[in-house]
Protein backbone atom coordinates (compact mmCIF):
# COMPACT_ATOMS: atom_id res chain seq x y z
CA UNK A 1 0.00 0.00 0.00
CA UNK A 2 1.84 3.35 -1.20
CA UNK A 3 1.37 6.15 1.41
CA UNK A 4 -1.35 8.11 -0.34
CA UNK A 5 -3.53 4.99 -0.36
CA UNK A 6 -2.19 4.42 3.61
CA UNK A 7 -3.10 8.21 4.31
CA UNK A 8 -6.62 7.69 3.01
CA UNK A 9 -7.71 4.95 5.02
CA UNK A 10 -6.33 6.13 8.16
CA UNK A 11 -8.24 9.85 7.29
CA UNK A 12 -11.23 6.93 7.14
CA UNK A 13 -10.69 5.36 10.26
CA UNK A 14 -9.88 9.11 11.77
CA UNK A 15 -13.36 9.99 10.59
CA UNK A 16 -15.42 7.07 11.31
CA UNK A 17 -13.82 7.17 15.16
CA UNK A 18 -13.25 10.64 16.13
CA UNK A 19 -9.95 10.17 16.20
CA UNK A 20 -7.54 13.54 16.69
CA UNK A 21 -4.29 11.23 15.82
CA UNK A 22 -1.67 11.82 13.16
CA UNK A 23 -0.97 9.04 10.81
CA UNK A 24 2.49 8.73 11.68
CA UNK A 25 1.30 8.06 15.24
CA UNK A 26 -1.41 5.94 14.62
CA UNK A 27 1.07 3.19 12.65
CA UNK A 28 3.56 4.14 15.48
CA UNK A 29 1.19 3.04 17.97
CA UNK A 30 -0.18 -0.04 16.30
CA UNK A 31 3.28 -1.33 15.43
CA UNK A 32 4.28 -0.95 19.29
CA UNK A 33 1.27 -3.22 19.79
CA UNK A 34 1.92 -7.46 20.65
CA UNK A 35 0.17 -9.14 18.53
CA UNK A 36 -1.83 -11.10 21.41
CA UNK A 37 -2.91 -7.29 22.49
CA UNK A 38 -4.44 -6.94 18.56
CA UNK A 39 -6.19 -10.29 18.87
CA UNK A 40 -7.73 -9.30 22.29
CA UNK A 41 -8.61 -5.71 20.88
CA UNK A 42 -9.92 -7.18 17.75
CA UNK A 43 -11.99 -9.60 19.71
CA UNK A 44 -13.56 -7.44 21.76
CA UNK A 45 -14.28 -4.65 18.64
CA UNK A 46 -15.72 -8.02 16.92
CA UNK A 47 -18.11 -8.29 19.78
CA UNK A 48 -19.28 -5.19 19.22
CA UNK A 49 -20.18 -5.06 15.87
CA UNK A 50 -21.23 -8.48 15.26
CA UNK A 51 -24.33 -8.20 17.19
CA UNK A 52 -25.52 -4.88 15.52
CA UNK A 53 -28.10 -5.08 12.72
CA UNK A 54 -28.86 -1.85 13.07
CA UNK A 55 -28.61 0.06 9.64
CA UNK A 56 -25.28 1.80 9.41
CA UNK A 57 -26.27 5.79 10.09
CA UNK A 58 -28.11 4.86 13.16
CA UNK A 59 -25.59 2.07 14.62
CA UNK A 60 -22.53 4.77 13.63
CA UNK A 61 -22.64 6.52 16.65
CA UNK A 62 -23.22 3.98 19.19
CA UNK A 63 -20.60 2.38 17.74
CA UNK A 64 -18.47 5.19 17.55
CA UNK A 65 -19.35 5.09 21.71
CA UNK A 66 -18.00 1.29 21.62
CA UNK A 67 -15.03 2.03 20.35
CA UNK A 68 -14.16 4.47 22.23
CA UNK A 69 -14.79 2.96 25.38
CA UNK A 70 -12.53 0.20 24.57
CA UNK A 71 -9.95 2.40 23.52
CA UNK A 72 -10.04 4.18 26.81
CA UNK A 73 -9.87 0.65 28.29
CA UNK A 74 -6.75 -0.31 26.37
CA UNK A 75 -5.66 2.95 26.73
CA UNK A 76 -4.65 2.99 22.53
CA UNK A 77 -6.23 5.71 20.45
CA UNK A 78 -9.71 4.91 18.65
CA UNK A 79 -8.44 4.82 15.08
CA UNK A 80 -6.03 2.06 16.08
CA UNK A 81 -8.53 -0.14 17.72
CA UNK A 82 -10.16 0.21 14.24
CA UNK A 83 -7.30 -0.17 12.02
CA UNK A 84 -6.61 -3.47 14.04
CA UNK A 85 -9.82 -4.54 13.26
CA UNK A 86 -9.33 -3.79 9.41
CA UNK A 87 -6.52 -6.16 9.47
CA UNK A 88 -7.79 -9.56 9.79
CA UNK A 89 -4.54 -11.25 10.39
CA UNK A 90 -5.56 -10.00 13.86
CA UNK A 91 -7.86 -12.15 14.14
CA UNK A 92 -6.05 -15.19 15.53
CA UNK A 93 -2.88 -14.91 17.89
CA UNK A 94 0.19 -16.03 16.08
CA UNK B 1 -11.82 34.44 59.43
CA UNK B 2 -10.94 31.75 57.24
CA UNK B 3 -12.84 30.06 54.85
CA UNK B 4 -12.51 26.62 52.95
CA UNK B 5 -12.98 26.84 49.23
CA UNK B 6 -13.29 23.03 47.97
CA UNK B 7 -13.68 20.65 45.15
CA UNK B 8 -13.46 17.27 43.29
CA UNK B 9 -9.99 17.11 43.93
CA UNK B 10 -10.78 16.10 47.80
CA UNK B 11 -13.11 13.04 46.54
CA UNK B 12 -10.78 12.09 43.87
CA UNK B 13 -7.96 11.91 46.68
CA UNK B 14 -9.87 9.55 49.16
CA UNK B 15 -12.77 8.08 47.18
CA UNK B 16 -9.81 7.15 44.30
CA UNK B 17 -10.27 6.82 40.60
CA UNK B 18 -14.31 6.39 40.84
CA UNK B 19 -14.46 10.55 40.61
CA UNK B 20 -12.05 10.66 37.49
CA UNK B 21 -13.81 12.49 34.69
CA UNK B 22 -13.07 9.70 32.67
CA UNK B 23 -14.41 6.92 35.24
CA UNK B 24 -17.76 9.19 35.19
CA UNK B 25 -18.16 8.89 31.76
CA UNK B 26 -17.18 5.67 30.88
CA UNK B 27 -19.72 4.62 34.32
CA UNK B 28 -22.24 6.70 32.64
CA UNK B 29 -21.89 4.99 29.38
CA UNK B 30 -22.10 0.98 31.09
CA UNK B 31 -24.75 2.49 33.26
CA UNK B 32 -27.50 2.37 30.28
CA UNK B 33 -27.17 -1.31 30.17
CA UNK B 34 -28.43 -2.14 33.64
CA UNK B 35 -31.68 -3.61 34.13
CA UNK B 36 -32.63 -0.75 36.51
CA UNK B 37 -31.74 2.19 34.63
CA UNK B 38 -33.91 5.05 35.25
CA UNK B 39 -35.32 5.00 31.70
CA UNK B 40 -38.60 6.99 33.36
CA UNK B 41 -36.24 9.50 34.27
CA UNK B 42 -33.44 9.90 31.93
CA UNK B 43 -34.53 8.73 28.40
CA UNK B 44 -37.02 6.17 27.53
CA UNK B 45 -34.28 4.24 24.80
CA UNK B 46 -30.72 5.08 26.68
CA UNK B 47 -29.36 4.36 23.06
CA UNK B 48 -30.34 8.04 21.96
CA UNK B 49 -28.04 9.20 24.51
CA UNK B 50 -25.27 6.97 23.63
CA UNK B 51 -26.09 8.29 20.03
CA UNK B 52 -25.84 11.73 20.86
CA UNK B 53 -23.01 11.44 22.99
CA UNK B 54 -21.21 9.38 20.07
CA UNK B 55 -22.62 12.14 18.04
CA UNK B 56 -20.97 14.65 20.17
CA UNK B 57 -17.60 13.50 19.80
CA UNK B 58 -17.54 12.86 16.29
CA UNK B 59 -17.77 17.06 15.93
CA UNK B 60 -14.69 17.53 18.20
CA UNK B 61 -12.46 16.96 15.18
CA UNK B 62 -14.16 19.98 13.33
CA UNK B 63 -14.18 22.28 16.69
CA UNK B 64 -10.52 21.74 17.13
CA UNK B 65 -10.06 22.52 13.13
CA UNK B 66 -11.94 25.95 14.19
CA UNK B 67 -14.90 24.99 12.04
CA UNK B 68 -17.33 25.46 14.68
CA UNK B 69 -15.90 28.79 15.20
CA UNK B 70 -18.68 30.85 13.79
CA UNK B 71 -21.32 29.08 15.39
CA UNK B 72 -20.22 30.26 18.94
CA UNK B 73 -22.40 33.51 18.91
CA UNK B 74 -22.09 34.91 22.45
CA UNK B 75 -19.12 36.26 24.04
CA UNK B 76 -19.24 33.33 27.27
CA UNK B 77 -19.32 30.90 24.19
CA UNK B 78 -16.20 32.47 22.05
CA UNK B 79 -14.25 32.12 25.48
CA UNK B 80 -15.04 28.58 26.32
CA UNK B 81 -14.40 27.79 22.17
CA UNK B 82 -11.32 29.08 22.85
CA UNK B 83 -10.79 27.57 26.11
CA UNK B 84 -11.29 23.96 24.89
CA UNK B 85 -9.35 24.30 21.52
CA UNK B 86 -6.25 25.48 24.16
CA UNK B 87 -7.17 22.47 26.30
CA UNK B 88 -8.10 19.89 23.94
CA UNK B 89 -5.76 21.39 20.99
CA UNK B 90 -2.55 20.23 21.41
CA UNK B 91 -3.53 16.59 22.67
CA UNK B 92 -2.05 13.81 20.43
CA UNK B 93 -4.63 11.42 20.93
CA UNK B 94 -8.12 11.97 22.74
CA UNK B 95 -11.06 9.51 23.43
CA UNK B 96 -14.54 9.81 24.74
CA UNK B 97 -13.98 10.00 28.18
CA UNK B 98 -10.90 12.57 28.04
CA UNK B 99 -13.54 15.17 27.51
CA UNK B 100 -14.59 16.46 30.48
CA UNK B 101 -17.83 15.75 30.80
CA UNK B 102 -19.46 19.65 31.53
CA UNK B 103 -17.49 20.15 28.17
CA UNK B 104 -20.15 18.24 26.41
CA UNK B 105 -22.58 20.98 27.19
CA UNK B 106 -20.22 23.26 24.91
CA UNK B 107 -20.44 21.13 22.11
CA UNK B 108 -24.02 20.32 22.79
CA UNK B 109 -24.89 23.87 22.39
CA UNK B 110 -22.69 24.54 19.49
CA UNK B 111 -24.35 21.28 17.77
CA UNK B 112 -27.64 22.58 18.16
CA UNK B 113 -27.02 25.66 16.76
CA UNK B 114 -25.28 24.33 14.07
CA UNK B 115 -28.56 21.57 13.18
CA UNK B 116 -30.73 24.46 14.26
CA UNK B 117 -32.24 22.15 17.27
CA UNK B 118 -34.38 24.74 19.20
CA UNK B 119 -36.27 24.51 22.35
CA UNK B 120 -38.03 23.01 23.80
CA UNK B 121 -36.03 19.98 22.22
CA UNK B 122 -32.74 21.79 22.98
CA UNK B 123 -33.75 21.56 26.67
CA UNK B 124 -35.19 18.42 26.77
CA UNK B 125 -31.95 16.55 25.62
CA UNK B 126 -29.62 19.22 27.25
CA UNK B 127 -31.47 17.60 30.99
CA UNK B 128 -31.30 13.71 29.82
CA UNK B 129 -27.37 14.60 29.26
CA UNK B 130 -27.38 16.13 32.33
CA UNK B 131 -29.36 13.28 33.94
CA UNK B 132 -26.97 10.83 32.10
CA UNK B 133 -24.09 11.99 33.93
CA UNK B 134 -25.51 12.72 37.60
CA UNK B 135 -27.13 9.46 37.81
CA UNK B 136 -22.89 8.46 36.69
CA UNK B 137 -21.53 10.82 39.60
CA UNK B 138 -23.88 10.03 41.87
CA UNK B 139 -22.79 6.16 41.26
CA UNK B 140 -25.65 4.77 43.15
CA UNK B 141 -24.79 6.82 46.33
CA UNK B 142 -21.28 6.01 46.53
CA UNK B 143 -20.28 9.13 45.80
CA UNK B 144 -21.84 9.97 49.62
CA UNK B 145 -19.57 7.66 51.18
CA UNK B 146 -16.07 8.52 50.30
CA UNK B 147 -15.92 9.94 53.95
CA UNK B 148 -15.96 6.77 55.42
CA UNK B 149 -12.08 6.47 53.65
CA UNK B 150 -10.88 10.11 55.67
CA UNK B 151 -8.08 9.81 58.22
CA UNK B 152 -9.46 10.30 61.50
CA UNK B 153 -6.38 13.40 61.53
CA UNK B 154 -8.15 14.68 58.57
CA UNK B 155 -10.36 16.80 61.08
CA UNK B 156 -7.38 18.70 61.82
CA UNK B 157 -7.04 20.01 58.21
CA UNK B 158 -11.07 21.13 58.68
CA UNK B 159 -10.74 22.61 62.30
CA UNK B 160 -8.46 25.59 60.71
CA UNK B 161 -11.55 26.92 58.97
CA UNK B 162 -14.51 28.94 59.71
CA UNK B 163 -16.68 28.30 57.19
CA UNK B 164 -17.14 26.08 53.82
CA UNK B 165 -17.77 26.13 50.32
CA UNK B 166 -17.66 23.35 47.67
CA UNK B 167 -18.50 23.40 44.20
CA UNK B 168 -18.97 18.82 45.00
CA UNK B 169 -22.36 17.92 45.14
CA UNK B 170 -21.87 14.96 47.83
CA UNK B 171 -21.95 15.34 51.67
CA UNK B 172 -18.83 14.15 52.38
CA UNK B 173 -17.23 16.59 54.50
CA UNK B 174 -20.08 17.77 55.86
CA UNK B 175 -20.69 14.36 57.81
CA UNK B 176 -17.59 13.94 58.29
CA UNK B 177 -16.90 17.41 60.38
CA UNK B 178 -20.66 17.78 61.23
CA UNK B 179 -20.16 21.44 60.05
CA UNK B 180 -22.30 23.75 57.49
CA UNK B 181 -21.00 23.22 53.99
CA UNK B 182 -22.48 25.97 51.28
CA UNK B 183 -22.75 24.21 48.26
CA UNK B 184 -22.21 26.50 45.82
CA UNK B 185 -23.51 24.62 42.58
CA UNK B 186 -26.04 22.99 44.31
CA UNK B 187 -25.93 19.48 46.50
CA UNK B 188 -27.93 16.24 45.63
CA UNK B 189 -30.03 16.69 48.57
CA UNK B 190 -31.51 19.85 47.86
CA UNK B 191 -34.42 19.97 45.16
CA UNK B 192 -34.18 22.22 42.05
CA UNK B 193 -36.94 24.68 41.87
CA UNK B 194 -38.66 23.35 39.35
CA UNK B 195 -39.57 20.14 41.40
CA UNK B 196 -40.58 22.25 44.55
CA UNK B 197 -44.12 22.42 44.52
CA UNK B 198 -44.13 24.85 47.30
CA UNK B 199 -41.97 27.44 45.20
CA UNK B 200 -43.68 30.52 43.77
CA UNK B 201 -42.77 29.32 40.12
CA UNK B 202 -45.18 26.44 40.84
CA UNK B 203 -47.96 28.56 42.06
CA UNK B 204 -48.60 29.62 38.57
CA UNK B 205 -51.12 28.36 36.28
CA UNK B 206 -48.24 27.08 34.05
CA UNK B 207 -46.42 25.19 36.34
CA UNK B 208 -44.11 22.92 34.89
CA UNK B 209 -44.31 20.41 37.71
CA UNK B 210 -47.87 19.82 36.77
CA UNK B 211 -48.79 16.39 35.81
CA UNK B 212 -45.38 15.39 37.09
CA UNK B 213 -44.54 13.02 39.07
CA UNK B 214 -41.14 13.24 41.03
CA UNK B 215 -39.67 9.30 42.18
CA UNK B 216 -38.38 10.37 45.15
CA UNK B 217 -35.92 6.91 45.36
CA UNK B 218 -34.01 9.21 42.36
CA UNK B 219 -34.33 12.60 44.01
CA UNK B 220 -30.41 13.13 43.33
CA UNK B 221 -31.65 13.12 39.68
CA UNK B 222 -33.92 16.49 40.89
CA UNK B 223 -31.45 17.96 42.49
CA UNK B 224 -30.30 21.62 41.94
CA UNK B 225 -26.63 20.81 40.99
CA UNK B 226 -25.43 22.76 38.35
CA UNK B 227 -23.50 21.28 35.53
CA UNK B 228 -22.53 23.20 32.37
CA UNK B 229 -19.07 24.79 30.58
CA UNK B 230 -19.49 28.36 31.22
CA UNK B 231 -18.73 30.23 34.52
CA UNK B 232 -20.61 32.84 33.25
CA UNK B 233 -23.98 30.25 32.42
CA UNK B 234 -22.98 28.99 36.31
CA UNK B 235 -23.75 31.94 37.99
CA UNK B 236 -26.67 33.02 35.63
CA UNK B 237 -28.51 30.18 37.19
CA UNK B 238 -27.14 30.71 40.69
CA UNK B 239 -28.14 34.31 40.71
CA UNK B 240 -31.20 33.40 38.76
CA UNK B 241 -33.97 32.77 42.22
CA UNK B 242 -32.12 35.78 44.18
CA UNK B 243 -32.74 37.65 40.65
CA UNK B 244 -36.11 37.13 40.16
CA UNK B 245 -37.38 37.31 43.65
CA UNK B 246 -35.96 40.88 43.81
CA UNK B 247 -37.83 42.08 40.31
CA UNK B 248 -40.62 40.80 41.61
CA UNK B 249 -41.30 41.70 44.82
CA UNK B 250 -40.37 45.15 43.27
CA UNK B 251 -43.35 44.87 40.94
CA UNK B 252 -45.41 43.17 43.45
CA UNK B 253 -44.74 46.92 45.63
CA UNK B 254 -45.44 48.85 42.59
CA UNK B 255 -49.14 47.14 42.10
CA UNK B 256 -49.74 47.99 45.35
CA UNK B 257 -48.82 51.31 45.58
CA UNK B 258 -48.66 52.93 42.11
CA UNK B 259 -52.25 52.83 40.72
CA UNK B 260 -51.11 53.80 36.71
CA UNK B 261 -48.49 50.29 37.34
CA UNK B 262 -51.12 48.54 38.93
CA UNK B 263 -53.58 49.08 35.34
CA UNK B 264 -50.49 48.28 33.10
CA UNK B 265 -49.87 45.11 35.19
CA UNK B 266 -53.40 44.32 34.77
CA UNK B 267 -53.32 44.61 31.33
CA UNK B 268 -50.65 42.28 30.81
CA UNK B 269 -52.85 39.26 32.03
CA UNK B 270 -54.28 38.60 27.98
CA UNK B 271 -50.74 39.47 26.53
CA UNK B 272 -49.76 37.54 23.59
CA UNK B 273 -46.19 36.67 25.43
CA UNK B 274 -46.21 34.09 27.96
CA UNK B 275 -43.34 35.85 29.39
CA UNK B 276 -45.74 39.01 30.10
CA UNK B 277 -48.66 36.75 30.79
CA UNK B 278 -46.13 35.19 33.23
CA UNK B 279 -45.16 38.21 34.58
CA UNK B 280 -48.73 39.62 35.27
CA UNK B 281 -49.36 36.27 37.46
CA UNK B 282 -46.00 36.20 39.53
CA UNK B 283 -46.69 40.07 40.44
CA UNK B 284 -50.35 39.13 41.29
CA UNK B 285 -49.26 36.08 43.53
CA UNK B 286 -46.44 37.90 45.43
CA UNK B 287 -48.94 40.92 45.88
CA UNK B 288 -51.13 38.63 47.59
CA UNK B 289 -48.80 36.51 49.31
CA UNK B 290 -45.67 38.35 50.18
CA UNK B 291 -43.74 35.03 51.50
CA UNK B 292 -44.19 33.45 48.43
CA UNK B 293 -40.79 33.38 46.72
CA UNK B 294 -38.73 31.88 44.05
CA UNK B 295 -36.17 29.40 45.87
CA UNK B 296 -32.83 30.87 46.28
CA UNK B 297 -31.14 27.34 46.84
CA UNK B 298 -27.24 28.30 46.47
CA UNK B 299 -25.53 30.28 48.81
CA UNK B 300 -24.45 32.85 46.48
CA UNK B 301 -24.78 35.92 48.97
CA UNK B 302 -22.54 33.80 51.63
CA UNK B 303 -20.01 33.65 49.34
CA UNK B 304 -19.98 37.64 48.29
CA UNK B 305 -20.25 38.02 52.15
CA UNK B 306 -16.76 35.92 53.29
CA UNK B 307 -13.52 38.03 54.64
CA UNK B 308 -10.40 37.29 55.22
CA UNK B 309 -7.97 34.81 53.62
CA UNK B 310 -10.00 31.78 51.46
CA UNK B 311 -7.55 28.50 50.87
CA UNK B 312 -8.91 26.74 47.23
CA UNK B 313 -8.34 23.33 47.53
CA UNK B 314 -9.42 19.95 45.09
CA UNK B 315 -10.31 22.86 43.06
CA UNK B 316 -9.13 23.62 39.14
CA UNK B 317 -10.80 27.02 37.32
CA UNK B 318 -11.43 24.76 34.24
CA UNK B 319 -15.43 25.61 33.30
CA UNK B 320 -15.44 27.70 37.00
CA UNK B 321 -13.83 30.72 36.65
CA UNK B 322 -17.11 32.53 37.69
CA UNK B 323 -15.63 31.65 41.61
CA UNK B 324 -12.10 32.95 41.00
CA UNK B 325 -13.85 36.08 39.57
CA UNK B 326 -16.15 36.48 42.54
CA UNK B 327 -13.37 35.75 44.84
CA UNK B 328 -11.05 38.29 43.14
CA UNK B 329 -13.95 41.31 43.05
CA UNK B 330 -14.45 40.71 47.21
CA UNK B 331 -12.64 43.63 48.37
CA UNK B 332 -13.02 41.91 52.26
CA UNK B 333 -11.11 38.87 51.27
CA UNK B 334 -7.72 39.87 52.29
CA UNK B 335 -5.58 36.66 50.87
CA UNK B 336 -6.07 33.35 48.33
CA UNK B 337 -3.88 30.25 49.20
CA UNK B 338 -4.14 27.93 46.32
CA UNK B 339 -3.58 24.11 46.71
CA UNK B 340 -2.20 23.19 43.07
CA UNK B 341 -1.80 19.85 42.00
CA UNK B 342 0.19 20.97 38.47
CA UNK B 343 1.87 23.80 37.86
CA UNK B 344 0.20 24.75 34.93
CA UNK B 345 -2.58 25.77 37.31
CA UNK B 346 -0.65 28.65 38.72
CA UNK B 347 -0.16 30.70 35.19
CA UNK B 348 -4.21 30.21 34.68
CA UNK B 349 -5.03 31.08 38.55
CA UNK B 350 -2.45 34.26 38.59
CA UNK B 351 -4.66 35.45 35.72
CA UNK B 352 -8.06 35.01 37.50
CA UNK B 353 -6.63 36.50 40.91
CA UNK B 354 -5.23 39.46 40.55
CA UNK B 355 -6.22 41.88 43.44
CA UNK B 356 -5.45 39.93 46.46
CA UNK B 357 -2.70 38.47 47.86
CA UNK B 358 -2.44 34.73 46.14
CA UNK B 359 0.30 32.23 47.92
CA UNK B 360 0.42 28.62 46.24
CA UNK B 361 0.95 25.64 48.15
CA UNK B 362 1.34 22.00 46.71
CA UNK B 363 -1.54 19.69 47.53
CA UNK B 364 0.05 16.74 47.36
CA UNK B 365 1.91 17.97 50.39
CA UNK B 366 -1.16 18.07 52.39
CA UNK B 367 -2.53 15.36 50.86
CA UNK B 368 1.33 13.20 52.56
CA UNK B 369 -0.03 14.80 55.82
CA UNK B 370 -3.00 13.95 55.58
CA UNK B 371 -3.46 10.01 54.35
Amino acid sequence: MDIDERNKLLEVLKVLTGSVMSYDEIILSYNSLTPPKRTYVYSRVNEVLRHDNTPFDKAQPLIVVSINVIAAEENIDPAVVLLIYTNKKNRKAR
Amino acid sequence: MKTLLFGNGINIQFGGSDNYNSSIILRAIKNTKDSDYPKHIIVDDPSLILSLLGYLFLEVRDILAHRYDSYAFTIDEKQSLEDFIRRYGTCKSISIPDIGFEDYYLIYDLFCYKKKIVNPDRYDIREALKAFFLYSIYNRGRVNEIHKRYPAKLKDLFSGYDSFFTTNYDMNVEMFTKKTVNYLHGAFNIKAEVYNPNSLRNQMSDSPLKGYDVDVNFFYLYSNALTTYSGNQKLFRIKQGMQANEAVRKFAYAYHNDPAIKSSIEEWENDTNSLVRNLNEATRLKASDPDLNFDETYPIKDFEAIEGTISVLGLSPNNDTHIFKMINDNPKITKVIYYYHADEEKSQVNKLITSHPLEYEDVKLVWKIYR
